[in-house]
């Protein structure tokens, strides 16, 4: 209970910066939009460039992206880097008797939720006023595991970007590391073209990686893309990041919680 | 004139000695610069791999269109940028004060008294890519292109630089959206598609994307012997509109600035 009043806190103090989170939704949808009117230029060419996509397909596959983008992709990593260890804030949370990882997913939830529903009402305009046709799975069975799929990647992200804002216990400066995971996930996380159509060695590659897991995967599954046993595959995989990630967690904040000073907090 | 040009000597000579000496800070902003750097290279090869003629342009078309983006906006991020972060925070937190009591005029000093050095290794990688484009495409390119080229991206710094201060200058009225800076760099990505895109997606709502459309379209035209007159006087039509814009409106914005006890 005391979880759900700390979420209802924060979700009161994100709801106050309801036009900064606005900003920060039409940052995720200028790249994907960019890139799927680039694709309709080259659909209009007369060509079929994307084997096993039609432009309506692959309209839905970059529309959908900006909502899972919103709703699962957490920036927590700045604010644990910056606010917490650099300027001391963590002090505060290890005094209080709540865990600093619940307290941090109740804080990152309210600002998904709230720029999710900034890319729904973007979504539903989308579909009025261009008259698309979304391309979804229809099948009970497939729309259960999307939706497990698109749970757990929530979850990898959110543990991947505990793990990559606690680095900065160690790192004197870590934003060059974060602008360079920033773009691997853009790059490894479909958010270019789907994974499966990368040349050669580099789609072997970009799917095994934990940034497929994240987003790139629960779209897939969203539209059908995968069948029972591929979406069962996703799920596994999404689990096995989920411990690794865990277990780097605990070591790094068992060691790092040591390394920390807050000075004057 | 001679007097602003000893002062930004000077805010170069202290930006480089910064950089230098915080060499933590040196390595992170080097692999940022670069990270962005090869993104914008891996993203187009990627999408030309599958489609190598869009909206009119060819894959190498594409590829130096790119190219002339990594350029432009090493030069912009060098000169700009970092003043334009700086900028946001600083009229967020109030401190906007001391830089309108100095004796120097307020826009020079906060979009002008930072050099971010680093970002001159975008324009090199850029000119290198350029060059192994050109020199394995077919594409005409004289000396006289280039130096067209050359001259036109100059307006289009100045035309980007006056789209930036107004929005920025927004902040005045507005300190929660002090991430708009962040915004700014999705929409300057958006120069690096060519400009039919926009025109075939928005409709009459393409007259808005303009400014953003011929900062780069115009000049690679121009480096591709494709530009016409038309656009050559857009764009410095647009760049000097922008200007004078940018400049009226700060003055404009500076009479609603209220401090907070600094």
């Amino acid at each position: 209970m005391r979880y759900v009043r700390m979420f209802l806190i924060y979700f009161e103090a994100a709801f106050q910066y309801r036009s900064t989170s606005f900003v920060w939704f039409l940052l995720s949808l200028i790249n994907p939009l960019m890139v799927l009117l680039f694709w309709r230029g080259a659909f209009q060419s007369g060509a079929s460039p994307l084997t096993g996509w039609s432009y309506p397909s692959i309209a839905s596959y970059y529309l959908i992206l900006v909502v899972a983008n919103t709703f699962l992709v957490t920036h927590i990593e700045n604010d644990i880097a910056q606010t917490d260890i650099q300027q001391g804030g963590l002090s505060s949370y290890l005094t209080r008797p709540f865990s600093y990882m619940v307290l941090k997913f109740c804080d990152s939830l309210p600002w998904r939720l709230l720029q999710g529903f900034f890319s729904l009402v973007t979504l539903f305009l989308f579909i009025i006023f261009f008259k698309l046709v979304l391309h979804v799975t229809q099948d009970p069975v497939l729309i259960v595991l999307a939706v497990v799929t698109a749970f757990l990647a929530q979850l990898v992200v959110f543990l991947f970007k505990m793990v990559l804002g606690l680095s900065a216990l160690w790192l004197t400066d870590y934003g060059g590391l974060a602008e360079l995971i920033d773009v691997l996930f853009l790059i490894f996380g479909g958010f270019i073209m789907p994974l499966a159509l990368f040349p050669g060695l580099f789609g072997a590659i970009s799917s095994q990686t934990p940034f497929a897991y994240m987003v790139y995967y629960p779209v897939l599954s969203i539209l059908g893309k995968l069948n029972v046993g591929q979406s069962l595959a996703v799920v596994v995989g999404e689990c096995g990041w989920l411990v690794v990630f865990y277990l780097a967690y605990r070591l790094m904040w068992k060691n790092g919680v040591k390394k920390f000073t807050g000075i004057g907090q | 004139m001679k007097r602003y040009l000893r002062v930004y000597r000077a805010y170069a000579k202290i930006s480089l000695q910064t950089l230098l000496a915080y060499r933590g800070n040196f390595v992170n902003n080097l692999i940022s610069t670069l990270s962005w750097g090869l993104f914008s290279f891996v993203s187009i090869y990627l999408l030309t791999s599958k489609a190598s003629t869009v909206y009119g342009w060819t894959r190498d078309e594409l590829i130096l269109l790119t190219c002339g983006y990594q350029i432009l906006i090493g030069i912009f991020h060098t000169l700009f940028s970092r003043n334009f972060e700086r900028m946001a925070e600083t009229i967020n937190l109030a401190q906007l004060d001391s830089f309108l009591l100095k004796p120097l005029d307020s826009q020079f000093v906060l979009s002008m008294r930072w050099v971010n050095f680093l970002s001159l290794i975008r324009i090199v990688v850029g000119l290198g890519f350029s060059i192994y484009v050109l020199e394995h495409s077919t594409l005409p390119v004289s000396p006289w292109n280039v130096l067209f080229f050359a001259f036109l991206l100059g307006v289009s710094i100045i035309l980007l630089y006056s789209i930036w201060y107004v929005v920025v200058t927004l902040i005045i009225w507005y300190p929660r959206m002090s991430n708009v800076v962040e915004l700014m760099y999705s929409v300057s990505g958006m120069t690096r598609y060519p400009g039919e895109m926009y025109r075939n997606a928005m409709g009459p709502f393409f007259a808005f994307m303009i400014p953003i459309v011929i900062i780069m379209t115009t000049p690679v035209r121009a480096l591709l012997s494709k530009v016409t007159l038309w656009d050559v006087s857009l764009l410095f039509v647009l760049a000097g509109m922008f200007f004078y814009a940018s400049r009226k409106f700060w003055k404009f914005a500076l009479r609603h600035y209220t401090s907070a006890s600094s």
